[in-house]
């Protein structure tokens, strides 16, 4: 056999990595053989000395059990005479048996348990271990790897299952909501299963594309949904579901956020918005252990609004016409209280070589407005062995499938000027009926004014999703310290989106329409790389090195069928869409994209004291310019552990003292493919009918010119961090500032002049800088067996501002609403923050209830020069306290979330509840009304409609109730509990949800802080229910 | 066994090591769903797509020219009608001249027409590249095309790119209106020869053929010297300057051209004016150069022209609707004072029955015989010009996509406004702005402003407004003759100019309920009188903002709509702030700060 590596065909060799390995596996027992390690160390091994004082007389067997907090057996916890050699491992029951004189001590020692020492009085002996939450041997999940919390030299947060947004979750990024500095997670929608902004320490794009990386067991995914989003019928095309929802929550064991360069870099250019690491649940030690969790959630509108009841519009309309005889609270009648079923179970075990997660669940979730759903069933097995000698390899696979199925309701953003659902359910005149005498539906039947009841009649929307996970984890110890691991990832989905407006009497597309939109993804992985351990007394050295490859497949198509016939005659469209109607249109398209990148990362301590971090990850896409092919994405680190010095050993309050310092630069390549090659086709649409037998002649067409040198967009971070731990775990915080430069921002702009295309991709001059102060302080208030009581609070401030933009202006945040096309309230302007608002400043209303706009320039003109740019569509501060209260069997955990110092642009107000709609027959909110405005003013786009988003909430409630009946000996405990979100919320806000950022991009630059109302937030009460044996 | 040695720890290592670090790719992306490329060697299809850009939006669409030289003028205007228009102002901008560098329709218009700039110059060098049959005529047209967007690039916005064309890497070079008009001109004159007579080598009026090219000439010699001093404060423009060739005066130049046209026996003056502006008004008889519209679904005609001024409860079948946006202004409409029964005023539609929808309460019903082509729904004719007062029409069946009917007939009632029900669709003249200086109406004012129904209503296939399959005429018999007229009346030859302006009034005649009458003529001419005549003929066909320029009416206040007293600078409209941005070379125009 030739192993020579030549230069062709490099790709399939990369595959013959497993092959290479099997071979290996079946070989190395005889040409490696490594002494046998022990496999318990007693941790203090100062007592060497205590061997001469071993006293043998009186010498008894003692039995005994060790249990963990939960009761089960902990099988392999060491039991050790004090001052001896003298030591016993437990069995699988937990049992032990130990040759010991009375009055001895005995330590029980397991990993990750605190450390008890009892002394001999009986032969029968039980001890309960309690786990060792102290903070310095917590183990975080980093990239490519894992690290003792006191190595860690980059600012990484890490939550556990415990600490996960409690409540209904549908994705992973929910569970961060409130719980990490820095990280803020805000609803695109209340629509279950709707998208979901997660920003990490502030906007670095103007582009839209600041979502953080998401690496599932070591597999990065791609940011692109994975669902294709809704065509329009006829209320504006929707947004794709969040494309995290397959993962089952409850399946998660825990979420790394790595938010400063020195953690992000060894993912290059995909690292600039922080990358969150999900970690899926795997078999823990002792007995098998089956978990069943059930509950039962009730959901309702979070806030209803204020408008006009029936009679209040009586006395406001002039015009008696609009009176039309009844009495409808329109949002009674569109919204509903929806009821949630999720049951999920899970068995796992560990076992000496090897553990298996197993597990499935199914969550069906109405909406709170009628026909809206999200139903998702998952499975996963995750399982792990290990062969040869001692472990020498390891082999883990994770396996995880889903479907999904969302059933959506006619709620897009960008409905334009004939609103969508929720704009007529809040604008409808109370005074009109739902239903005619005749029990048919009464649909207004004039422009934009529609019966919201009869809207949901005729529309239907169900996208079906598939997607599977999987990847296998592969290492091999090649010599001790140095082993290679490979890890090949595949994701694979696919999803068929059916949207049906049937014939109806509005003018919204009367005569039907049925669409099919499929999307079809794959990213498939392998990665290799190398990892050298070296530990000595006083120097702990750890290097990686390797390679990663990842495509990315991507295909969807398209058709319409117009004309359909009636809803409930014939077929329905989705089971044959050539069963009725004419097709009017079909397309597709099939993009592939790849990423091929080499990393390495070296940790070094010095004592315990002295860390450095330095990594670099080159990383070649197939996105960017033959000009700019390969990135380079280096950061450096260094960690100084205060505590361990000498003046501070004595202290015995500092359990430990960090502080951390970074600088690293990562990138970000999301965006679309194919920009960098010229487009030219020849198209129908731009042809023309040359000769005169009038023929059309098709056109060329150039959307696109050519750029080789577009490249990732750079951001440079800088940080100082500071961790501590004080009086016996019992304070411990962080506290991180950090600057965060974005350079090289690609924008999409206009193109010089007599350029084919209209607008071009390039990286922009001038820089984008997030800068900021984030903490986290907690303590365990109380802390015993019976009660216990803690609480932390975390918070970020955030400042963000453009410099040097080469335009002068970048206008986004398209607003919807009659006579708003090309309104916009959004700008990105050299000195101000992104996304600040660009508004006239109304300052009231005139004596016939004109508003009254401030001059700017004071020339008599209210005109575009008179627009103000107001900051902080950002918040500029956003905090989480998170408290768990513990008393016997009886727990209660409560999480407030709260933001100050932005605002948001009410535009649900603007399109639904302007004024303007008493003199169109519509209705408007109670304060508008009362706000001095004329019926007859036109909707106008102002500081009017501008509100603080300050709010605080209390995001969550968790009551549970753990017992075990002692006379179930099978059971392991049964856990009941409610839990209660969005509960109240303090904020003067006056739309729906003050937490929530509509998308409303423009040209694909993000908008912030829009707010169009296009699903309202839910208050949901969950009763549920944890059994485990 | 020889793999003993192999696997020896150094070969493993090596091994992993190389295996871990070798590239799977060298990156280049693989397009699979498009055709990629830079250059096109097929002439037609560049020739093709350098024609699309002028009835694709350019000259069709509502945000388009009629937006930047008619909604811009005295003739119309689009104003916020209650929660309708308003748009960030964009449209009232046009008719109160507050536009600014960042306005979105000048900045859109300027893209439209930068890019059939871009379009011409890619048709040319791909035409000159290839070996295509009509070869020749391809170039010529392309060239002459090139010259028309330029020309109304620089009409505009007084500036204009150019690039030689051969060069792919040549220098962007910026056109300047003073200096740049007499290269056009020169240009256009240079390919004649090359281009086809209309109607020969399979060219249709949809094309620029010869015919097409003498009234280009003629336009642009008409506005020569406005283009040479564009700011003349007393707006007393030389109009007789010697010609670019020196064989003549620029008002020679006109009516050389217009002769040209005029006497090639190929056009008539249509005796029913509106039949220029209908459905079936391919290869009319008037039209010398006019935008080619089908509705094929690949690239549907625009419906704008016809669809904005009429209100959303004027349905032409129970599944169209307009969408009461734009408008004439009171002065425009006072201008036919005396003059409503000019056979283009207005025209009352008769039915197949004989029964003439008179638009008012005599008429009840009409048949219900007619649908719209390929489908089963009534097709109810409006009347054509302009629509003033209390709108009668067809109505839907509450809750029903039917029209009310009467023994079998589409019921005829007095209508309201859709989405004011309590407002009657009076289209008033008169504006009556509450505030003069801003052109917004109440949503209990929409009703307001006579409507422009010159352009025909196409139902499409009776659901959607958008589509029309109506020749938009860019140079037609009648603008030919008023480029004439003026000629001679700015030479003095008031007779000849009269004349033309009579040959325009008596050739057209009114419907059969007037007896089929032919207009009347006029008596005296001058300035004033020929400026009114103009508008009576090329109304709502994107020609006024440079008539009121050559009047010298142009920065003059409209006391009944909201146009104030204007700055010459005013006179065209500034480099869009974008393009100042990123395009260097490019100075803004005078009077506009960025």
């Amino acid at each position: 056999m030739n192993f020579k590596i030549t230069n062709s065909k490099l790709k399939n060799l990369c595959f013959l990595v497993p092959a290479l390995l099997s071979l290996q596996a079946g070989y190395s027992r005889k040409t490696v053989v490594e002494p046998p390690t022990t496999n318990f160390k007693p941790e203090n091994s100062a007592l060497t000395n205590s061997f001469f004082s071993a006293a043998a007389q009186q010498q008894q067997t003692v039995k005994g059990k060790v249990l963990d907090e939960n009761g089960m057996p902990l099988p392999g916890a060491a039991i050790m005479e004090e001052g001896t050699t003298n030591s016993v491992v437990t069995d699988i029951d937990g049992n032990f048996e130990i040759s010991v004189a009375k009055g001895k001590s005995l330590s029980i020692i397991y990993v990750g348990y605190k450390t008890q020492t009892i002394v001999v009085s009986g032969s029968n002996i039980s001890v309960k271990l309690l786990p060792d939450a102290s903070e310095l041997k917590e183990v975080m999940v980093i990239g490519y790897g894992k690290q003792a919390k006191k190595d860690v030299t980059g600012a990484v947060t890490q939550l556990n299952e415990e600490q996960f947004r409690q409540g209904m979750n549908t994705s992973a990024d929910q569970l961060l909501q409130g719980k990490v500095a820095g990280v803020r997670v805000v609803q695109t929608s209340g629509e279950p299963g709707a998208g979901v902004n997660v920003t990490i320490r502030g906007v670095g794009s103007i582009r839209s594309g600041s979502t953080p990386l998401f690496v599932v067991d070591g597999v990065p995914l791609s940011n692109d949904d994975v669902s294709p989003g809704g065509s329009n019928v006829g209320f504006g095309a929707s947004s794709a579901k969040n494309p995290l929802n397959f993962l089952n929550t409850s399946d998660i064991e825990s979420i790394s956020v790595l938010k400063d360069a020195s953690a992000a870099a060894i993912y290059g250019a995909r690292g600039s918005n922080g990358v969150v690491i999900v970690t899926t649940k795997k078999g823990r030690t002792g007995k098998a252990s089956f978990t069943a969790d059930s509950y039962l959630g009730f959901s309702t509108l979070g806030h209803k609004l204020d408008l006009l009841s029936s009679n209040e519009y009586r006395k406001a309309i002039k015009d008696p016409a609009f009176d039309h005889g009844g009495n409808t609270d329109w949002q009674d009648v569109i919204f509903r209280t929806a009821v949630t079923k999720n049951n999920a179970l899970s068995f796992a075990k560990q076992t000496t070589t090897g553990n298996y997660y197993v597990s499935l669940s199914q969550m069906d979730q109405e909406g709170i407005i009628h026909q809206s759903n999200f139903k998702r069933t998952t499975a996963r097995i995750n399982a792990a062995e290990s062969f040869l000698d001692d472990e020498r390899l390891k082999i883990k696979v994770n396996l995880t499938a889903s479907e999904t199925k969302d059933n959506g309701v006619p709620t897009s953003d960008d409905g334009g000027s004939n609103g969508q659902l929720i704009i007529h359910t809040l604008m409808a005149n109370p005074t009109r009926n739902v239903f005619n005498a005749d029990g048919t539906y009464t649909n207004f039947n004039m422009n934009a004014h529609y019966n919201p009841a009869y809207l949901l009649s005729i529309y239907e929307d169900e996208t079906r999703t598939t997607r599977i996970l999987s990847n296998m984890e592969t290492s091999f110890r090649i010599v001790k310290g140095l082993e290679y691991r490979l890890n090949l990832g595949i994701d694979r989905s696919m999803a068929e989106r059916n949207t049906t407006i049937y014939p109806n009497l509005t003018d919204l597309t009367p005569a039907g329409k049925y669409v099919q939109n499929n999307l079809e993804s794959k990213n498939s992985l392998i990665e290799h790389y190398l990892t050298y351990n070296f530990t000595s007394e006083k120097h702990k050295l750890e290097v990686l090195g390797g390679f990663s490859y990842q495509k990315f497949e991507r295909s969807g198509s398209s058709f319409s069928v117009d004309n359909i016939s009636n809803k409930g005659q014939g077929v329905d469209p989705r089971n044959n869409p050539g069963a009725s109607g004419v097709q009017s249109g079909v397309a597709g398209f099939a993009q592939i994209n790849e990423l091929q990148s080499y990393f390495g990362r070296a940790n070094y301590s010095f004592d315990g004291k002295y860390l450095l971090t330095a990594s670099v990850r080159a990383d070649g896409s197939t996105r960017f310019g033959i000009n700019n092919k390969y990135g380079y994405f280096p950061s450096f680190a260094a960690g100084w552990n205060i505590a361990e010095e000498n003046f501070l050993k004595g202290a015995s309050f500092v359990n430990s003292l960090k502080l951390r310092g970074s600088w690293g630069q990562t990138g970000n390549q999301e965006v679309q493919n194919k920009l960098t090659k010229a487009s030219y086709s020849i198209t129908g649409a731009d042809g023309y009918y040359l000769y005169d037998d009038l023929n059309l002649v098709k056109g060329i067409y150039q959307p696109r010119t050519a750029n080789p040198d577009l490249k990732w967009e750079v951001v440079t971070q800088y940080n100082v961090g500071l961790d501590f731990s004080l009086f016996n775990d019992r304070l411990y915080g962080t506290v991180d500032y950090f600057n965060k430069s974005t350079t090289d921002a690609i924008l999409n702009i206009p193109a010089p002049v007599l350029s084919p295309a209209p607008d071009v991709y390039v990286n922009m001059g001038g820089k984008i800088i997030n800068k900021g102060l984030e903490f986290m302080v907690g303590g365990k208030i109380i802390d015993n067996q019976d009660f216990s009581w803690s609480m932390d609070v975390n918070g970020a401030t955030l400042n963000n501002k453009i410099e040097d933009l080469p335009v002068s202006q970048i206008l986004s945040g398209t607003i919807s609403g009659p006579g708003q096309s090309g309104v916009t309230a959004n700008i990105y302007k050299s000195g101000y923050s992104a996304g600040s608002f660009y508004l006239l400043k109304n300052i009231g209303f005139d004596e016939k209830g004109a508003p009254i706009y401030q001059d700017k320039d004071g020339n008599g003109l209210i005109d575009d020069r008179d627009k103000y740019i107001i900051e902080s569509a950002i918040p500029t501060f956003s905090y989480g306290i998170n408290t768990n209260l513990r008393y016997k069997n009886f727990d209660l955990a409560l999480s407030f979330i709260g933001q100050t110092g932005g605002y948001l642009l009410n535009n649900t107000g603007l399109n639904a509840l302007n004024i303007n709609n008493l003199a169109s027959d519509r209705n408007v909110t109670s304060d508008y009304y009362h706000s001095g405005a004329n019926p007859a003013n036109a909707p106008k786009i102002s500081t009017l409609y501008l509100e603080k988003s300050d709010f605080i909430r209390l995001n969550t409630a968790r009551i549970g109730y753990n017992f075990k009946p002692d006379n179930v000996k099978w059971l392991q405990g049964i856990t009941f509990y409610v839990t209660g979100s969005n509960l109240f919320t303090i904020t003067n806000y006056s739309g729906f949800d003050p937490l929530i950022n509509s998308p409303k991009p423009n040209n694909g630059n993000q908008s912030i802080g829009i707010d169009y109302s296009s699903y309202p937030t839910a208050r949901t009460f969950i009763f549920g229910t944890t059994l485990k044996f | 066994m020889k793999f003993n040695k192999i696997f020896r720890k150094t070969t493993i290592i090596t091994a992993c090591a190389a295996l871990v670090f070798a590239g799977c790719t060298n990156l280049d992306e693989d397009v699979i769903d498009e055709v990629l490329g830079n250059e096109s060697s097929d002439a037609a299809a560049a020739l093709a797509a350098a024609y699309d850009r002028l009835g694709d939006r350019t000259f069709t669409d509502n945000g388009g020219m009629i937006a930047m030289q008619e909604y811009s003028s005295d003739i119309a205007l689009l104003p916020t009608r209650g929660s309708d228009w308003g748009d960030g102002g964009k449209w009232r901008d046009m008719h109160e001249y507050t536009w600014s560098p960042d306005n979105a329709v000048v900045t859109d218009n300027w893209n439209l027409l930068t890019n059939g700039i871009t379009r011409s110059l890619l048709a040319i060098r791909a035409i000159e590249g290839s070996t295509h049959p009509d070869k020749i005529i391809f170039l010529a047209e392309a060239k002459v095309l090139l010259a028309f967007y330029t020309y109304t690039t620089l009409d505009l916005y007084g500036q204009a790119p150019y690039r030689d064309p051969v060069s792919s890497n040549s220098p962007l070079v910026i056109l300047k209106a003073d200096t740049a008009i007499d290269d056009l001109i020169k240009n256009v004159e240079a390919e004649i020869p090359n281009l086809a007579a209309l109607g020969t080598q399979k060219t249709h009026n949809g094309r620029f053929t010869k015919e097409g090219a003498y009234a280009l000439l003629a336009q642009m010699y008409l506005n020569r010297a406005v283009y040479k001093d564009r700011y003349n404060a007393s707006s007393s423009f030389n109009f007789t300057e010697p010609a670019v060739d020196g064989n003549g005066t620029d008002m020679d130049k006109v009516i050389y051209y217009s002769n040209l046209v005029i006497n090639s026996g190929k056009f008539s003056l249509a005796s029913n004016y509106f039949d220029s502006f209908s459905i079936d008004n391919k290869g009319g008889k008037e039209l010398i150069f006019a935008i080619t519209q089908k509705i094929d679904k690949i690239r549907d005609g625009d419906n704008d022209l016809a669809y904005m001024s009429c209100e959303r409860n004027q349905r032409v079948s129970p599944g169209n609707r307009g969408t009461n946006g734009s408008c004439i202004t009171p002065e425009f409409y006072a201008s036919w004072d005396n003059n409503h029964d000019d056979p283009r005023f207005h025209r009352y539609y008769q039915y197949n029955d004989g029964t003439w929808f008179m638009n008012d309460a005599t008429t009840t019903s009409v048949p219900a015989n007619d649908f719209v082509p390929g489908t089963t729904s009534p097709w109810f004719h409006f009347n054509r010009g302009i629509q003033a007062g209390q709108q009668y029409g067809p109505k839907l069946v509450t809750g029903s996509a039917a029209f009310e009917m009467v023994n079998g007939r589409i019921k005829v009632s007095p209508l309201v406004c859709e989405k004011s029900t309590t407002t009657p669709m009076d289209f008033t003249p008169a504006l009556n702005f509450s505030n003069p200086a801003q052109s917004v109406f109440a949503q209990n004012e929409i009703n307001r402003g006579a409507r422009c129904f010159k352009f025909e209503f196409d139902p499409g296939d009776g659901k959607n407004n958008g589509s029309s399959k109506v020749d938009i005429p860019l140079f037609r018999l009648g603008g030919i003759y008023t480029m004439r007229a003026e000629a001679y009346l700015r030479k003095g030859e008031t007779g000849l100019a009269l004349a033309d302006i009579n040959m325009l009034r008596t050739s057209r005649t009114r419907e059969g309920l007037f007896g089929n009458v032919a207009g009347t003529p006029i008596t005296a001419i001058d300035m004033d009188i020929l400026y009114k005549e103009i508008g009576f003929e090329m109304y709502w066909e994107m020609w006024r903002r440079p008539q009121m320029v050559r009047f010298g009416k142009l920065d003059l206040p409209l006391p009944g709509s909201a146009k104030p007293a204007t700055p010459a600078f005013r006179r065209i409209f500034p480099i869009p702030q974008q393009t100042l941005d990123v395009t260097k070379g490019f100075s803004q125009n005078f009077g506009y700060v960025n």
